[in-house]
């Protein structure tokens, strides 16, 4: 159905459609077809304005976290401006030091991500979705080459340019690429690319070890061992960090929790050992409250909410 | 003018019942729409030397929550790499329960995109007209329509499967 009728029909329903509309509504709902169209839209509004629980408001409790987080530190924050001031000053004078020593190159910016995750779009269009806690630096201009240095999470769409290769540092190694999307992480242990698109060359950064990932694999670099390896990728929630969506089958408890985590700013901890419990479910970017919800249902998961999220006091599966 | 902390109390408690069931409603989170509601108080307490009377506090601040959710819903849809039209899938169910297709419905508002969503909801859940929702979001009524129109299709589209059975089922009662 086109939106003009759309229109028309939805303006019948608030009320606001003109004489004209609405006898012109009531020719096109001779048509049995329209008509069994139009009911489907009625229901659909009718039903919308039904379900309508809110949960209690709370106003008292509300007020007290207004008051603490709002209220109270007016003093402290002014402190903190004062402080923010002097550590800007002095970010600055480091900034003209850094760049005093870079003279000729183009500036140095710094991205670090915090709770969330942050989507930065680099000189090249280039995207890259950093995760929590991680920091990206890249020029200002890229020259003939694109080098862009990592330390923690991210996933890189990387535009096509085959003049100009796109390279990642971390730590000692390097991974190269023409065009494609991927995601690195970096950790002490080594960095981990996974690959979504394209084709991703790994490299050391003296170039003396080398190797080339296809879509679907896992390339592996080890500090310890010095070297790389590679497999192919078998966890399909490799991207939910960024896209919220988990695709759970037969997934352990401790695995679920730690993917969770990493894409919601709030945290699911318990003290319980619960290896033993696994999930199958699907969700896509609902709310926390909801997924834990979910938990109840499979897992006769009980909870409590905390103050950085919530807390797992009791499982059907966990073992003491 | 808001002059002290007690006066601000006063309005606090006595809008925020209110504004909690408005983002509590666009939102379908909880903690979500504490977090904007709480955003919202914290703005009227920064700015509350420059701001004169309002001749109606409450939508002056019923206006900012529906903004502030806005906000929100446009920087979680943003974060979004791939999304998907439709998670329902059309196995033909043969029997739907009334408040099961209510739940499908209000998933199905949630995929809205940001704007459409807020004016549906604005609409259905609080009952506003088309005239109101315009001035809160500051748009045309006549865009105000054709948003709901497009909510109506999109949802058609997506609970298709499940809306012909629930009058089959309701003829049949």
């Amino acid at each position: 159905m086109d939106e003009k009728i759309g229109e028309i029909i939805a303006r019948h329903f608030s009320g606001t459609a003109t004489a004209d509309e609405d006898a012109w509504l009531s020719q096109w709902r001779k048509s049995p077809s329209n008509e069994a169209l139009f009911q489907e839209y009625a229901q659909l509004w009718k039903l919308a304005a039904g379900h309508n629980e809110v949960p209690d408001a709370n106003p008292a409790t509300a007020w007290s976290r207004f008051e603490s987080t709002h209220l109270e530190k007016t003093t402290s924050i002014r402190w903190s401006r004062v402080l923010m001031k002097a550590a800007a000053v002095f970010l600055f004078g480091l900034i003209a030091i850094g760049l005093y020593n870079q003279i000729g190159k183009p500036s140095q910016l710094l991205v670090k991500s915090e709770e969330t995750v942050t989507e930065i779009i680099l000189p090249d269009s280039s995207h890259v979705l950093l995760a929590a806690n991680s920091s990206l630096s890249y020029p200002e201009i890229f020259s003939t080459s694109r080098i862009v240095t990592l330390t923690g999470k991210a996933f890189f769409d990387v535009t096509r340019n085959e003049e100009a290769p796109f390279i990642i540092e971390s730590g000692s190694e390097q991974v190269k690429v023409l065009g494609t999307s991927f995601t690195v992480d970096t950790n002490e242990e080594g960095t981990e690319v996974i690959v979504a698109t394209g084709r991703v060359q790994l490299s050391t950064q003296n170039n003396n070890k080398l190797l080339t990932l296809s879509p679907g694999e896992v390339g592996n670099w080890n500090n310890g061992s010095g070297s790389f390896s590679h497999t192919n990728n078998s966890d399909k929630n490799f991207m939910s960090w960024a896209t919220g969506r988990f695709d759970f089958e037969s997934t352990s408890l401790p695995d679920v929790l730690e993917r969770l985590n990493e894409f919601y700013p709030d945290s699911i901890e318990t003290e319980l050992n619960v290896k033993a419990c696994s999930l199958t479910a699907t969700f896509n970017k609902q709310p926390l409250s909801e997924v834990m919800e979910e938990l109840s249902i499979a897992l006769g998961v009980k909870y409590k909410k905390t103050n950085s999220g919530y807390q797992i006091t009791e499982t059907a599966c966990s073992s003491k | 003018m808001i002059a002290d902390k007690t006066a601000f109390q006063k309005i606090f408690l006595e809008h925020y019942a209110r504004l909690f069931q408005t983002a509590f409603r666009l939102l379908r989170d909880r903690m979500s729409a504490e977090d904007v509601v709480q955003e919202v108080f914290a703005k009227l307490w920064i700015n509350r030397d420059q701001l004169t009377v309002h001749t109606n506090l409450g939508g002056y601040l019923r206006k900012s929550v529906v903004n502030a959710c806005l906000n929100y819903l446009d920087k979680q849809s943003r974060l979004t790499i791939s999304s998907e039209t439709t998670d329902f899938t059309s196995e033909g169910p043969t029997k739907i329960e009334h408040e099961e297709l209510s739940t499908m419905l209000d998933n199905a508002i949630g995929k809205l995109p940001p704007q459409c969503r807020i004016i549906f909801t604005l609409s259905r859940k609080e009952g506003l007209g088309n005239q109101e929702i315009a001035d809160q979001l500051g748009l045309s009524k006549r865009t105000v329509e054709n948003q709901l129109a497009i909510a109506l299709i999109k949802l058609r589209e997506m609970l298709k499967p499940f809306l012909a059975a629930t009058v089959l089922v309701a003829s049949l009662l």
